[in-house]
């Protein structure tokens, strides 16, 4: 066989592996608009601390020389799937920092008046194509339990940035 | 293939296989040499005091003075118990964890007990917390296992963590505020105390304690005044475990700590014996 063919027919038995976890375990698949709209909005707006592959900061574990906590990664080394998407949300709108952190600026900035409603959600649901299918299912639960989106950021809204508060 | 040559095959592996065995008993003894015996906990609801000296579990109803034996249901005969928890609200069901026992569960003060063992891979339980505020929620450290929690009282449990780098103690929860879900988690460990939010994102170090930490308990009135103990010494913390100072010591090497809540600080002793301080931990009587 061809290395492109292999190389395709590998790609599909892990993609298919994937699917057959994420759909055992009842994650509902991401839309790809959406997918598609968060990539773009992760580039232009977060890639630039938390990586262009959602890897981190090195040493992300560790408070800096400012005391402070480094970007984490969004990716399956990452934390970032331990969330509900209501969490995940209220982070980004919001912003964050540790509380022991040295210093009290949000490190995290807030994103509320930079994206809309949509454009959160957006993002969000592209970090989850980062995350392993166990990954998917455990945050997909902790949404059951702990909360989804706000109304303003579910599918079939449309609103302009700060309607994000 | 020769028959000669198969058992030559099938010695080397039954060799490798005793080694492998051989080195995972050791490693055992070892661990449970160092954890070795002792868990205390404290009832707000009922004032009683729960003590284990890793077999036998005891509840005292007047701070300390007298203990009386409280039975466990036991399939395996020899029963370790190696770690207590005691919600702080709700029903304040008691959490008891051991070897031959996996973790049982009591709301009645030890009179009659469930095994709630769903979900969980082993019985080598090391440590067991009770969620400061949400009466059904519970934790439990596994030996090489990693964290998980029950939030349905125990009738079901999953994997939440791998765990700090460092060995696993002693855990707690506390109500200490800032936290992105509903709480913290302090763990006593073999490389001093470590602090997690209760999302489970990232255990670090809390403070500077060096070396092996024994216990850790905080008072759940003041969640930034926490305590540690190591060797005879307790340690004290007033800004949720970024600093630690030298507190007093009890008189004897310390293998537990409970909080009341109410100004009261329990220290298990390798003796056994129970003792109390009212003035954060500096006199003990
Ligand atoms: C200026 C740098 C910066 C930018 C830009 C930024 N972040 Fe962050 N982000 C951080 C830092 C630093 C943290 C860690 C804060 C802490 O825990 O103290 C963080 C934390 C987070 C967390 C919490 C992760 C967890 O598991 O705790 C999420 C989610 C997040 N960021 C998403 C985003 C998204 C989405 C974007 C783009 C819309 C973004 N960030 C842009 C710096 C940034």
């Amino acid at each position: 066989m061809q290395p492109a063919v292999v190389q395709t027919v590998m790609v599909l038995v892990v993609l298919g592996a994937g699917a057959v976890l994420a759909g055992k375990s009842g994650a509902p698949p991401l839309d790809p608009r959406e997918v598609e709209a968060g990539r773009v909005v992760y580039r232009q707006h977060c890639a630039s601390c938390h990586g262009i592959r959602g890897e981190g900061e090195p040493n992300w574990e560790e408070l800096n020389a400012r005391g402070e906590l480094p970007s984490p990664p969004h990716d399956a080394e990452g934390h970032t799937w331990k969330h509900s998407d209501a969490m995940l949300y209220r982070m980004v709108s919001e912003g964050w920092r540790d509380p022991f952190n040295k210093t009290d600026r949000l490190t995290m900035p807030p994103f509320r008046d930079v994206l809309s409603p949509e454009q959160i959600r957006d993002v969000i649901t592209y970090l989850k194509t980062l995350w392993t299918p166990e990954q998917r299912q455990f945050q997909w639960e902790e949404t059951l339990v702990r909360g989804a989106f706000p109304p303003q950021a579910r599918a079939g809204s449309h609103h302009q940035p700060s309607d994000a508060r | 293939m020769t028959i000669a040559k198969l058992s030559r095959r099938y010695a080397a592996a039954a060799v490798t296989i005793g080694l492998l065995l051989f080195l995972q008993l050791g490693q055992g003894t070892a661990a449970q040499a160092e954890q070795a015996g002792g868990a205390l906990a404290y009832s707000p609801q009922t004032d009683a005091l729960y003590r284990s000296d890793g077999e036998v579990l005891y509840r005292s109803s007047d701070a300390g003075k007298q203990w009386t034996k409280v039975t466990l249901p036991s399939s395996a005969g020899n029963v370790l118990v190696s770690a207590i928890a005691v919600s702080p609200v709700g029903q304040g069901a008691l959490y008891v964890a051991g070897r031959g026992v996996g973790v049982l569960k009591s709301i009645d003060a030890g009179n009659t007990w469930v095994a709630i063992v769903d979900g969980l891979p082993s019985d080598d339980v090391i440590a067991l917390a009770a969620h400061s505020t949400a009466p059904d929620t519970v934790y439990a450290v596994l030996a090489g296992q990693g964290i998980y929690r029950s939030e349905d009282g125990g009738k079901s449990w999953r994997n939440v963590d791998k765990g700090p780098k460092a060995q696993i103690r002693q855990l707690v929860h506390s109500n200490l505020e800032g936290s992105m879900q509903s709480g913290w988690l302090f763990a006593a460990t073999d490389q001093g105390v470590y602090r997690a939010m209760d999302c489970f994102c990232g255990f670090r170090k809390a403070g500077k304690l060096p070396g092996p930490v024994s216990a850790v308990a905080h008072d759940p009135k003041q969640p930034k005044e926490l305590y540690a103990s190591a060797g005879n010494q307790v340690f004290a913390t007033a800004n949720g475990g970024e600093e630690w100072e030298a507190a007093g010591s009890p008189g004897g090497e310390v293998r537990a700590l409970a909080h009341t809540g109410s100004g009261v600080l329990h220290a298990l002793l390798a003796d056994g014996r129970v003792v109390r301080s009212t003035d954060k931990g500096r006199r003990w009587e």
